[in-house]
């Protein structure tokens, strides 16, 4: 075959490479309505979600940092009462952080099952990175507070974080590094361990011991 | 109502102006994905996120190109996204089946020449099969290619040489000659 003959079959079969039927205008147009108006719904009460999760752990960081003003101020003015002073805070604001960092991990599950949910539906991830931005900072505070004394709560956090890092690396369309990510949390177990940490029990019981 | 009252409309939540932005862009897009695609469900799929995509970014269309160049670039990274993933859905299926039909191999009747081209163009690698697709299907520049894969023309020149000859090869393997 030459160059001419090899031009003419191109040619003949371009003319009739997967020719497209009449567009089903109406019918998409009506889906587009519907996903818009999904689209839409889950984003409000995705931002509803994440700001009353978020005043939340605001409320419990800031009456943590208050016991821990209470104890240095109360040890200032009266030396000898040291031991007591900051035996029964430290208490509070362990339990205190439990309970934070327990809300924190409700909240980086629902953000994870939302994420994977997109990933598999091939939704784009606009929105996402802001997400995961504020929760890997709220991450890194829980690393570096009294609540990563517990081994499982620290090998738990450190894995979040190098997943929420993960994602707010991924630049937008990157199906690929979704992917990936996707993998990534399925293989450590992440989902599962998070759901076992926030279960019922674990909230209760953070809340028992304030 | 023209493409500037249109996109003015379309940031204020106009419906009218919305519609009127699908009609005139509907058949261009569900044309390029089914040209893709080859197949009905996943050129709808692929037109409705693209839409749902362009009415959540209009914002971010500067004018700098024709609306319809915008409309077509973002169709572009939609279907070329959702045919990887596609692509690895089925990958995953085939294993599975090679893995049924062990030692009953299925022998078809051999295609035509137009036929084994037609397969040829399917598995090109996506980026040389949209420059193949925009070029010698649609008959689209490779300036209107580059503005639409973010890429120079000269590149898009490069893949269709390069799609090309992998279809002569894939002629020649089928011809049983030695070059074509």
């Amino acid at each position: 075959m030459n160059d001419e003959r090899f031009e003419g079959v191109l040619e003949e079969m371009a003319k009739d490479y997967h020719e497209p039927p009449a567009t089903p205008s109406d019918e998409m147009w009506a889906r587009i309505q519907t996903l818009r108006l999904a689209r839409a719904r889950q984003k409000r009460s995705r931002i509803m979600r994440l700001s009353g999760w978020g005043i939340g752990i605001a409320a419990a960081l800031v009456i943590g940092v208050g016991i821990g003003r209470r104890s240095a101020t109360e040890q200032a003015i009266n030396p000898d009462s040291a031991v007591a002073a900051t035996d029964v805070p430290a208490t509070d604001a362990n339990a205190l952080y439990q309970f934070a960092a327990t809300q924190h991990l409700a909240q980086v599950e629902s953000f994870l099952t939302m994420f994977r949910m997109d990933a598999a539906m091939g939704r784009p991830i606009d929105e996402v990175g802001a997400s995961a931005t504020d929760l890997l900072s709220t991450t890194r505070l829980y690393l570096d507070s009294p609540a990563s004394e517990d081994p499982q709560l620290l090998t738990l956090l450190e894995d979040i974080e190098l997943v929420l890092a993960q994602i707010t690396q991924l630049t937008r369309d990157d199906s690929d590094e979704m992917t990936l990510i996707d993998e990534s949390i399925e293989q450590r177990g992440v989902l599962l361990r998070l759901q076992s940490a926030v279960g019922a029990d674990a909230l209760a019981g953070a809340q028992g011991a304030l | 109502m023209d493409e500037q009252t249109i996109v003015a409309g379309v940031r204020t939540g106009d419906s009218a102006a919305e519609r009127a932005l699908y009609e005139a862009n509907v058949d261009m897009v569900y044309r390029l994905a089914y040209r893709m695609a080859g197949d009905d469900d996943q050129a709808r799929d692929f037109t409705q996120d693209t839409f749902v995509r362009v009415f959540e970014r209009i914002e971010q269309f500067r004018g700098d190109a024709a609306l319809s160049t915008w409309i077509r670039a973002i169709a572009m990274t939609v279907i070329l996204n959702g045919l990887r993933k596609v692509k690895r859905l089925r990958e995953r299926e085939t294993d599975l089946d090679v893995a049924a039909h062990v030692g009953s191999p299925d022998r078809q009747a051999e295609p035509d020449l137009k036929q084994r081209l037609r397969e040829a163009v399917g598995s090109l690698p996506e980026k040389y099969r949209a420059v193949f697709v925009l070029h010698d299907v649609e008959g689209y520049t490779h300036d209107e290619i580059g503005t639409v894969l973010k890429m120079p023309a000269g590149t898009s020149k490069a893949q269709l040489s390069r799609a090309r000859a992998k279809l002569r090869q894939s002629l020649a393997e089928f011809a049983g000659e030695a070059a074509i």
